[in-house]
């Protein structure tokens, strides 16, 4: 991004304001921007010349050529006006250097003023002091802070500060032009809340952020006192005063305050003396002047109490920062902004600005106290820690992305991987350390602008339902048994992806282009399941949630039964929100729970695009990341079925975004907001599922750690409070409401882990892999592309590792992101262990994270797409749709990827499966709840259709009821003991399977093979039974008297 | 002020209204889905969203991610609170606390100070960008139209035809329900003691019809089992469906 700073002074002037300035332009040019500065010419300084990499443009202005009218001819400052000569400069450097933003600071801006309509280029407008509304830039009346500005009244003070003639000028100038300023201005940057306040933004319709300035980490370095003036000062634990000695800073309240303190240390003052207040400074009192920075450095390390007791409104105070940043507590007054940085009683203490008394006391307090000393100190390290370039500097960038035009505003975050990260970052002085190279200049030709129109967004929109319509051929074609559905099939797919994956490895997308360009993904993928089976759910868990909604809304309260899976409706956050649109709105549960799980599937993608770009500050990895988490198995299918954990996953991505915002909170000043969003996101996952719930508190408790152990005493960022509450809250569901799910995970857990050593042990074969659970093999094609992009998977994971090593080591998040990764390959060899492998698919979503951050860093880092843009993009584009296929054949058995047939027509009447009739008879004939004992996949729609208290599977061993061949003697037992009275006996061995037993068999197909005739008909064998339903393929019986 | 805060307005009046809707169960069905999916859906989390972060302080994305995240998270809360109460869940319990909750954001947010600055804007798209989304609206409306609509059956594939007898109220339901893929003529048989005792010779049934006779609890009452035999014409020598029930055990019905 090419910025231009407007500055009246620069280096090697040197004043707080000009050391802000230039502060901040360092820190852009070493994020990868293209810096220049446009200033006032200076005697013996050349008007261009580059320093450090920063072009500076020194222009004429025609006040300048007044050197009497300026006390300091040096400092020849600019009016609040327009200057003519100044202007012209100004329009020759913008010509030259085509910014994309101009950075203005001071009332140089005046003269940006008449040419900004002509560029249209943004214009924002640093506030370092009031000099918004304020002819003297000081919001004081004599020796008291100014209520604020009348016209009568700023005449007689500007006259009194300037004297008349230049008072009266500057003060109607300002008046004047303070209209144009505000329409022109894009964005006013006031360094403090209290400059925002005094300029009178808060409340105002003007568009404002607060950005304070800077400690940067030279502060920190000090020479070890090798110069000459460090010598003078005394030995440490003094207390240490830095600024102008001064009235307005309040030096004569502190000597004042020192003058009554009782075996007090010596006192330190650093700085210009404009004030009478040392005349009768007591015994103790060390003025040295002014020093260089080294001996401030020097000073503040050995000095025991910083004091700042300025009686004006400081706009800022970055002496205060400073002491804090060399871990010494400060005395600071309540004045202007300095309560802001001061946190009483944490970071300092606060006293009234002007009462001596009360300073006194606050000295007396600290010098008699070390440890307070010492624990103040520690806090306002860390406090200042919160001022470090690596985390304000994004602030700036994020508001030149926003008054920019949306098609240039993603350039500041098209470099920004270049950049130390900011949540977590490096402290400042370890951050030169870590941070790679900058990027280069920003050279490739900009992307021509599409006028106000949405970028590539509508022709992809447009692919992406031709992809869809693609989809919805190829299901038609499945269902009525034509072939040439597959390959339509993946047209469809491919269809989908390939366009976005291309668009988003696009250095031209813009940001919003991106965050529409992933929603957009997670929608049309969603898409094609919902066209999978648009009639009805038709996947087994869907049946068993469903059921749950239709029971809030049959009964009216929470926690109904479930005979299939009675942990479900302990965890009713999904159905309950189902329950709640289809009563509002009249929809079906069908219709309300595609809309829930819809919705859902926004919040995944959104959720996750922001976490990725909040924790990378890049949209460009964040959209790749986002793109190649839809290469999880689970993406296209599992997750995107009316099942508990479909919702409960994108809260958690919600909730990581939030947990990334939360950290930058700290100088966004909005934790508090991004706290309460987290504690309602941990409080609706418990609720909703509980495996995710354990993801959130693990997830929480691993970043909490890795903060501790990369940021050290920084780690009270770390979202460890978050770790404990989560942890808590999803024990007392566990305990109070949802104990059920013990005795449910436990067998699931253990299973797993024994089998996992059986399998490693060589005691019991391992899992074939490529065959469901209905024992169809997945073709070949499919076999060859879930390896290669198993391959390609575990070979990109190196590269984006090396990027995480290299470039975010310092960064919580990220690390624990690369974990995760690490762990996913991990997973995959789980997937040869029959106990172990739905563990393994299930984990995989939430491990699948890591990911795709991980390959999305790495693929940016190995082929550097915006350095060989054809090229790499191409191969970026392949290698994520290679991934996003091969996660596609893995997640579901090929046959079910496309739709079978479920609804056929016949003369306009529509048939469905014989499994549904057979349950809506039970329901109509038999009434509800019913104990009924039937296969694993006709259980699932007598429990939904029919209402019955459906029991299947192997506890009760249903499965061997129905599937031996004869009555055997434990059965009248077993039927008396589970209190069945019905038994429903389907033919079909498909009918076991709850993914695939919900659809027409097809003679021959892999879905028509018939159970053993002797099995079927046992009931029929014993005149107890009675039986009241055939329908071909299902026969209901009832077996009430058996076992009497 | 108002001009300001017109969004927390507009979002309160839109919420009274919606829950005026759902509450009087008024107008069209349209209205009602509108209604409950801004109830939902929408109002509550932005009027939510407005009020912990102010006016300004999100971007865009970010604020639809935040009112979506809020908006189901206080359907889930809302849900279990009305559960825990005394109250049952309905349309009505529903619509007047998510109306509530999202007046009282709307309050919330309108008393607290916007400090933050404004970010992001709306651009709106090109004609060129219109008709681009009005095409794609189209293709997918008949994606899913063509996804919805139930197909011809595939080769090999077959209907079937349901047999029931059941005991209901002391008495016996007899039925059979078509879903085969053409019209059908059945003959249903009833069998009791290897004596015929009722017999239907011909029952036509289209695809979807239905047959129920009611049997009086006399039929069979003595014998030890009551089959009904179910015939197609076409193969009138083949049982098709069966059915038996115990009269003397199982009149008193399910």
């Amino acid at each position: 991004l090419r910025i231009l700073m407007v500055a009246q002074f620069y280096r090697p002037t040197i004043g707080g304001e000009e050391r802000a300035v230039e502060d901040l332009s360092m820190a852009l040019l070493h994020r990868g921007h293209d810096v220049a500065v446009a200033t006032l010419s200076q005697e013996g300084l050349p008007p261009f010349e580059i320093d450090q990499g920063v072009r500076i443009h020194r222009i004429r202005s025609t006040t300048q050529r007044a050197g009497a009218l300026f006390s300091d001819p040096s400092r020849p400052h600019v009016p609040p006006a327009p200057d003519p000569e100044a202007a012209r400069g100004l329009k020759r450097v913008i010509e030259s250097e085509r910014p994309h933003v101009i950075h203005a600071h001071n009332w140089l801006v005046h003269s940006v003023v008449p040419i900004k309509k002509k560029l249209k280029t943004p214009l924002i407008l640093s506030l370092h002091d009031h000099s918004l509304v304020c002819a003297t830039k000081r919001l004081m009346r004599g020796e008291r802070p100014c209520s604020g500005p009348a016209l009568g009244k700023c005449l007689r003070c500007a006259s009194q500060h300037y004297g008349v003639g230049k008072g009266v000028a500057t003060t109607l100038a300002l008046r004047h032009t303070a209209g144009s300023i505000r329409s022109a201005v894009d964005m006013f940057v006031p360094v403090s809340e209290d400059v925002a306040r005094r300029s009178g933004l808060v409340g105002s319709e003007l568009p404002y952020t607060i950005v304070p300035n800077i400690v940067p980490g030279r502060l920190l370095e000090t020479n070890g006192a090798a110069d000459v003036e460090a010598l003078r000062l005394p030995d440490p634990g003094f207390v240490l005063f830095v600024g102008d000695v001064s009235v307005d800073k309040g030096a004569d309240v502190l000597v004042e305050a020192y003058s009554g303190l009782s075996n007090a240390p010596p006192l330190v003052l650093i700085g210009r003396r404009l004030a009478p207040a040392l005349e009768h400074a007591p015994a103790g009192v060390i003025a040295l002047g002014k020093v260089g920075h080294a001996t401030v450095a020097e000073a503040w390390r050995r000095c025991a109490i910083g004091v700042v007791p300025s009686v004006w409104a400081e706009p800022f105070g970055i002496v205060a920062l400073e002491a804090m940043a060399m871990g010494r507590p400060v005395v600071a007054a309540e004045s202007g902004a300095l309560p802001e940085i001061v946190i009483d009683g944490e970071t300092g203490l606060v006293t009234p600005p002007g009462d001596a008394v009360a300073l006194r006391s606050a000295l007396e307090r600290l010098l008699a106290d070390p440890d307070l000393r010492r624990r103040m100190g520690a806090a306002g390290r860390r406090r200042a820690a919160d001022f470090s370039e690596d985390l304000v500097v994004p602030r700036i960038e994020e508001i030149y992305r926003t008054v920019m035009p949306t098609e240039l505003a993603d350039r500041v975050r098209s470099v920004a991987p270049s950049a130390a990260p900011l949540i977590g970052g490096a402290p400042a002085g370890a951050a030169v350390l870590d941070a790679p190279a900058p990027a280069p200049p920003d050279e490739e030709p900009l992307p021509v602008p599409p006028g106000r129109g949405w970028g590539a967004v509508p022709v992809l929109i447009l692919f992406a339902a031709i992809g869809l319509a693609l989809v919805a051929v190829a299901d038609a074609l499945s269902r009525t048994g034509h072939t040439g559905g597959r390959t339509l099939l993946w047209a469809g797919l491919l269809t989908i992806v390939v366009p976005i994956a291309f668009r988003l490895g696009s250095s031209a997308a813009s940001r919003g282009e991106r965050v529409a360009l992933v929603t957009l993904l997670g929608l049309a993928l969603y898409g094609i399941k919902v066209l999978h089976d648009p009639f009805a759910f038709t996947f087994g868990d869907e049946l068993i949630h469903v059921h749950n909604a239709n029971e809030i809304l049959r009964t009216g309260h929470l926690f109904g039964d479930n005979s299939l899976l009675p942990v479900t409706p302990l965890y009713p956050g999904l159905e309950g929100a189902t329950a709640a649109l289809a009563s509002l709105t009249g929809l079906s549960s069908f219709g309300a729970g595609l809309i829930v799980i819809g919705l859902a599937r926004v919040l995944l993608t959104l959720g996750l695009f922001l976490f990725f770009e909040a924790v990378t500050r890049s949209s460009r990895v964040a959209g790749l990341a986002t793109l190649l988490y839809a290469a999880t198995p689970n993406y296209v299918f599992f997750s995107a079925q009316f099942s508990y954990e479909s919702l409960a996953l994108p809260m958690l991505a919600v909730l990581l975004f939030s947990v990334a915002r939360y950290q930058r909170g700290a100088i966004a000043g909005d934790r508090r907001q991004w706290a309460v969003m987290i504690l309602v996101l941990i409080g609706a996952i418990v609720v909703t599922h509980h495996m995710t719930s354990y993801a959130m508190v693990l997830v929480l408790a691993a970043t909490s750690i890795l903060y501790l152990v990369v940021r050290g005493p920084r780690a009270r960022l770390g979202p460890w409070p978050f770790a404990l509450i989560a942890a808590a809250a999803t024990v007392l569901w566990l305990v109070l409401v949802a104990s059920k799910t013990v005795g449910y995970l436990e067998p699931v857990f253990s299973h797993a882990v024994s089998d996992t050593f059986h399998t490693v042990s060589g005691e019991s074969a391992p899992r074939k892999l490529f065959r469901s659970n209905s024992g169809q093999v997945a073709p070949v094609e499919d076999r060859i592309l879930g390896i290669v992009s198993v391959l390609l998977l575990v070979a990109g994971l190196p590269f984006g590792l090396r990027v995480v090593w290299r470039r975010f080591r310092r960064n919580p998040l990220i690390l624990m992101l690369a974990i995760a990764a690490v762990a996913y390959v991990g997973t995959l060899g789980l997937r040869a262990v029959p106990g172990a492998w739905e563990t393994a698919s299930r984990a995989s979503e939430f491990l699948f994270i890591g990911v795709a951050l991980v390959l999305a860093l790495g693929g940016f880092e190995r082929w550097g797409i915006w350095r060989a843009p054809w090229f790499g993009r191409v191969a970026l584009c392949a290698g994520a749709v290679v991934l996003v296929s091969g996660g596609f054949v893995a997640g579901w058995q090929s046959s079910l990827r496309i739709a079978q047939t479920y609804r056929i027509d016949s003369n306009g009447h529509a048939i469905d499966p014989p499994g549904v009739n057979a349950a809506r008879w039970s329901g109509r004939s038999l009434g509800g709840g019913n104990r009924i004992g039937a296969e694993n996949g006709d259980a699932r729609l007598f429990q939904l259709y029919g209402r019955q208290f459906a029991l299947a599977g192997t506890y009760p061993d249903v499965q061997d009821l129905l599937h031996s061949t004869a009555l055997d003697p434990w059965e009248p037992g077993f039927i008396q003991k589970w209190r069945f009275r019905y038994l429903a006996v389907d033919r079909r061995e498909i009918s076991a399977d709850p993914l695939a037993a919900y659809f027409f068999p097809r003679p021959g197909q892999w879905n028509s093979g018939l159970r053993d005739p002797d099995a079927v008909e046992k009931f029929d064998r014993d005149a107890r039974t009675e039986r009241l339903y055939d329908n071909g393929e299902i026969v209901v019986y009832d077996v009430s008297r058996v076992g009497r | 002020m108002i001009p300001r805060r017109s969004d927390l307005l507009a979002t309160a009046l839109l919420a009274a209204a919606s829950t005026g809707v759902l509450v009087g169960d008024l107008g069209p069905a349209a209205l009602r889905v509108t209604a409950g999916l801004l109830l939902l859906l929408v109002l509550p989390g932005y009027a939510l969203g407005r009020a912990l972060f102010g006016e300004r302080s999100l971007g865009g994305p970010e604020r639809v991610l935040v009112s979506l995240a809020l908006s189901t998270a206080v359907a889930i809360f809302d849900t279990l609170l009305v559960n825990a109460s005394s109250l049952a869940l309905t349309r009505h319990t529903w619509a007047a606390t998510l109306g509530g909750v999202t007046i009282v954001g709307c309050l919330i947010a309108s008393i607290g100070a916007d400090v933050k600055p404004r970010m992001g804007r709306l651009t709106l798209p090109r004609v060129r960008d219109i008709a681009l989304l009005a095409a794609a609206i189209a293709i997918t409306s008949g994606a899913i139209a063509l996804g919805r609509t139930p197909l011809d059956a595939p080769d090999g594939v077959t209907g079937y035809t349901e047999l029931w007898l059941t005991p209901r109220d002391g008495r016996f339901e007899l039925g059979v329900a078509s879903e085969e893929l053409g019209p059908a003529t059945y003959r249903l048989i009833l069998v009791a003691d290897g004596r015929v005792v009722r017999q239907w010779s011909r029952i036509g049934l289209n695809t979807g019809g239905r047959w129920v006779k009611e049997l009086p609890a006399g039929v069979g009452r003595s014998t030890g089992s009551l089959n009904a035999y179910l015939y197609k014409l076409d193969h009138p020598k083949t049982v098709y469906r069966r059915v038996r029930v115990s009269p003397g055990a199982s009149a008193s019905g399910p």
